[in-house]
């Protein structure tokens, strides 16, 4: 059994080039039916997002069928010769097909590093080749091990934590100071495209009162309906800012939109509750002194991205102690597949030597004649001997094989040469290929 | 050794075990083990410190109040149950443990060195005997615990504070409950610190009348108290009259604190019993 994966993800592959090899889910079930012939290819999963689409394959050929069916298939199906997406396309062997799959579903191949949604789409794709019949005992075994690692990694390193983007920083900076932000209002003054965002993020962590306040009190309009929010005239800004918590100044011009005298005045009529100024606007158009008020926390864009570089930063140090949690869980998976493969070669073969020696026990009992119970215990006991003696080196040498990896890239298969040694030995099954009995 | 100081030895292991694990578990930054390795030893310590006290009561048929010993070990029992019922719908492991506990630990590590009285003052004898003294002694003890913790949220609010203010962030920002809470928290405890105040002061001077009064008058322990009490009204009076919020409030409390403690302190270096 080989394990195989073939894909390409943002860094590889381009976006035009991405979306023409991605799969619909309506197609998957078709599509996993196809790939997986039940010759070259006995399992199959297909994980197609928006960053990456990446076949994952179990062969019992070579590696080379395999992935020669795999790309005559993604040609086949979305109608492009391999020519215009062969250069995109990466593929991993065993174990560095299964480590490739534990670090994308722990988010470590993200474009934004360890973000989650990764672990749910893998999932999703799990369930859709469970549904469709093309999942058996290795990826059976496979793919859970990748959830739980990727759990490990969420819970035993930082790697998803801590806010990567301007608007997330500011939400979470705001958490940091309100805490709970459903009752706190939102003053946005001008209404760029940044502050749309920043707004979006706000709304969608439980904001539920925003105000607006622009030069032009169309666009402002505009907004608060798309929003529903409250439109306030530029001239009211004292007591806009009094009745906000946190503020988003995102204006053009290159003069002070929001000055000192505003914000100490209504700091004074909100009794010196916290407020937190977001000047996302490039030059500034909050006061810088501002920030110098007690209990008024002003960050400009500057702050914020700063922010976003060290969290990245944090991260990626993160991501550090995630690669060895993987290294380990890659280890020992192929330890676990080994095993699975390796443990019904050995059972069959001891199974085979015991068939011949109890066999040639019954062939030759009648010149033994009649036996005491003792001396039957004493004939087992001398066979069991012989047969452990005999078959500890070749079983020890094949708990080797497997505990160094089973075959060489250029071998045909070392297992199925075990299997040919045992099948060439029974008379009672049809000679092999090798045999030398074969015509 | 005999068993009373077994439990109280007991005690300072289960909150020390506690402890160890609330910072292991930050310095990793999950909690990678449950919360079961911090709430086990902490109750379990909690259960033989409740037994000591209870024992040490027993033996004497009053209130745990006398020795250095009895008055660290229901201290540092007050400070920990006030601080539980604090954190009762919080994180068990979040950082404010990590300002509780060693305080806590040090109380009961100082009641388990100092030693107890063996034989009793004479001329408490009459005062100790007196019921209204047990409640005394608690809403006192209760009022520490919460004043404690005002100053402890207050002084992680100033910390947070400053850190935001300075945008350079750290340890304080990936682990400190939000300004909002931290508020909130010394908010709280101020006024319960406060009530219990105002309580223990009104048992206390129904203790003196009946006490005799000679003994009492003009004790410097009776004044202060009322300065502190003045000192939390003005406190409580600003936060709620006039909004006193934040940097200012939280700076407040933590002076407020560190001086009645020092003379409190000080108080009962000089021979008076709190």
């Amino acid at each position: 059994m080989t394990i195989v994966l073939v894909g390409m993800n943002h860094r590889t592959a381009p976006v035009e080039v991405r979306e023409r090899l991605a799969f619909a889910d309506a197609e998957l079930p078709e599509a996993l039916r196809q790939l997986v012939d039940g010759t070259t290819i006995t399992e199959g999963l297909i994980l197609s997002t928006c960053n990456r689409v990446e076949v994952l394959a179990v062969t019992p050929l070579s590696e080379r069928a395999a992935l020669e069916r795999i790309r005559a298939f993604l040609s086949q199906r979305h109608q492009m010769p391999p020519g215009e997406y062969a250069a995109s396309l990466y593929h991993y062997v065993d174990r560095e097909a299964v480590r490739h799959l534990f670090r994308v579903t722990a988010g470590l191949d993200s474009m934004v590093l360890g973000e989650p949604q990764i672990f749910g789409q893998v999932k999703e794709a799990y369930a859709q080749a469970a549904a469709a019949g093309t999942v058996g005992k290795t990826l059976h075994l496979l793919l859970p091990r990748a959830f739980s690692i990727a759990k490990r990694v969420r819970t035993e390193t930082a790697v998803g934590t801590m806010a990567v983007s301007v608007s997330s920083v500011a939400v979470e900076l705001a958490r940091k100071i309100f805490e709970d932000l459903r009752e706190r209002t939102v003053l946005l003054i001008g209404a760029g495209k940044m502050a749309e965002l920043a707004v979006r993020h706000l709304l969608a962590s439980g904001v539920r009162h925003l105000l607006i306040c622009n030069r032009t009190r169309e666009r402002a309009e505009q907004l608060a309906a798309h929003f529903g929010a409250e439109v306030l005239s530029f001239e009211a800004l004292t007591s806009a800012i009094a009745r906000a918590d946190i503020l988003i100044c995102s204006v053009g011009g290159t003069e002070y939109v929001v000055r000192r005298e505003h914000v100490a005045a209504a700091m004074l009529a909100r009794r010196h509750r916290p407020l937190f100024l977001i000047d996302i606007s490039v030059p500034r158009t909050v006061e810088p002194s501002v920030g110098q008020l007690a209990n008024v926390f002003l960050y400009d864009i500057d702050d914020l991205e700063q922010i976003v570089r060290a969290h990245l930063e944090h991260r990626r140090s993160e991501a550090a102690r995630a690669e060895v949690i993987v290294d380990q869980a890659v280890e020992t998976f192929m330890k676990a597949l080994r095993s699975l493969e390796i443990g019904p070669v050995i059972a069959a073969f001891r199974r085979r030597l015991e068939e011949i020696a109890y066999g040639e026990l019954e062939r030759h009992r009648r010149y033994l004649g009649a036996l005491t119970p003792e001396q039957e215990r004493a004939l087992h006991h001398l066979l069991d001997g012989i047969i452990n003696k005999l078959a500890h080196p070749a079983i020890a040498r094949l708990h080797q094989a497997a505990r160094e990896g089973l075959r060489h890239p250029e071998d045909v298969s070392f297992l199925e040469l075990w299997r040919d040694v045992l099948e060439a030995r029974d008379p009672s099954r049809p000679a092999s290929r090798h045999s030398r009995s074969s015509p | 050794m005999d068993r009373a100081d077994l439990l109280l030895l007991g005690t300072t292991i289960g909150y020390a075990l506690a402890l160890l694990h609330l910072i292991v578990s930050l310095w990793l930054g999950r909690m990678r083990f449950g919360r079961w390795p911090f709430a086990l030893p902490l109750i379990g310590g909690l259960g033989a410190h409740t037994i000591w006290l209870v024992r040490a009561a027993m033996r004497f048929g009053h209130v745990p109040i006398i020795s250095t010993q009895e008055v660290f070990a229901l201290l540092a029992w007050a400070i920990l149950v006030y601080y539980l019922f604090v954190q009762r719908k919080r994180r068990w492991t979040d950082v404010l443990g990590l300002f509780v506990l060693p305080i806590v630990l040090l109380f009961v590590l100082v009641a388990l060195v100092s030693t107890g009285f063996k034989l009793l003052p004479q001329e408490l004898e009459d005062l100790l005997r007196m019921p209204a003294l047990p409640l005394h002694i608690g809403f006192m003890m209760l009022a520490y615990a919460g004043f404690l913790l005002a100053f402890l949220a207050a002084l992680m609010y100033l910390l947070q504070e400053r850190e935001l203010k300075r945008k350079r962030f750290g340890f304080i920002y990936r682990y400190f409950p939000s300004l909002s809470t931290c508020e909130t928290i010394g908010h709280r405890s101020l006024l319960f610190g406060f009530l219990m105040l105002t309580f223990g002061i009104g048992t206390g001077i129904i203790l003196l009348r009946r006490s005799d009064p000679v003994f009492w008058r003009g004790d410097p322990i009776i004044v202060l108290a009322l300065i502190t009490w003045l000192f939390y009204l003005i406190v409580v009076h600003y936060r709620l009259a006039a909004g006193w919020r934040g940097r200012r409030a939280a700076l407040l409390l933590i002076v407020g604190f560190l001086a009645t403690a020092a003379v409190f302190t000080s108080a009962r270096l000089f021979g008076h019993i709190l």
